[in-house]
């Protein structure tokens, strides 16, 4: 079973990550609109594997949905149909392959150098603990100590919602 | 074990370099957006990814993964409703050639 989950969480490793270059490659708007719900959906499987079912439905709901469509509604009212992509080759490019990658070596040794060697016995304790239900647990936390969460969350969207109402509106509407 | 936690780590890494790689590369507002998104979730997938395997079962990091999605959210349409406004005012969103958001 083990090395089934193992399997599994592999392909979807490969899976985000082409998607997520995908979307920085395809020079199709709506294409890298749809290779982005793709990457959304495996980090929301990602979050599956960790045990944290709420988050999965969360990421699903408001990136899934919300964000991507708010993607599409943007492509579709600037009206692009292609990016504008630079068809030779330069040798910037090389330059900023090489910082992605110089980043992404970088960080991958410091964190498994940090924490590769961690002792690991909380995910079997989230994961494979079935008489503890850790929604609710996360609705305890959520509404005792982090209680001020959710109405911080409601003044920022409301007020983001409102901005973004005043700045995308013509003038000459109101 | 059921999956390592490298694997988490290896994923939100390589993802957050992606993002960057967009970020540096892009000229089109609308992909840095994408990109800035690949970050977050890389951000994301690590407060998950470090919250499920505390020894202690402290599960804060879930509610921090909560709170960033939604401030995402907020970000893209703040961010959206704005380069329409860009789209208005010069017929295009590239990125190289903005200079001022007021109208010209």
């Amino acid at each position: 079973m083990g090395w089934f989950l193992e399997f599994n969480m592999i392909v979807i490793i490969i899976f985000t990550l082409f998607m997520a270059f995908g979307a920085l490659r395809t020079d199709k708007v709506m294409k890298a609109a749809a290779y982005l719900l793709l990457t959304l959906w495996g980090v929301a499987f990602a979050y599956l594997f960790l045990g944290s079912e709420y988050v999965f439905a969360i990421q699903l709901i408001v990136y899934g949905g919300g964000i991507v469509v708010l993607f599409l509604f943007s492509v579709l009212l600037t009206g692009q149909e292609e990016f504008q992509m630079d068809k030779e080759f330069v040798w910037n490019n090389l330059v900023q392959i090489l910082i992605a990658l110089l980043l992404f070596f970088t960080l991958t040794v410091l964190m498994l150098d940090v924490f590769g060697g961690y002792e690991l016995t909380g995910n079997e304790l989230v994961v494979l603990n079935e008489t503890q239900d850790l929604t609710q647990t996360l609705a305890t936390a959520l509404f005792t100590n982090y209680n001020y969460v959710l109405p911080i969350l409601g003044i920022l969207l409301l007020s983001a919602m409102l901005g973004s109402i005043k700045i995308a509106i013509r003038e000459e509407e109101l | 074990m059921v999956v390592p936690l490298e694997y988490f780590l290896i994923l939100s890494s390589a993802l957050f370099s992606i993002g960057v790689f967009g970020v540096i590369t892009q000229r089109n507002a609308v992909r840095i957006l994408i990109a800035v998104e690949l970050i977050i979730n890389a951000a994301n997938i690590n407060f998950v990814a470090f919250a499920s395997y505390n020894p202690v079962g402290d599960i804060s990091g879930w509610i921090f993964a909560l709170f960033i999605i939604a401030v995402a959210a907020g970000e893209a349409a703040i961010g959206l409703a704005i380069f329409i406004n860009v789209f208005r005012n010069y017929g295009e969103i590239d990125v190289g050639h903005l200079f001022t958001l007021r109208e010209v």
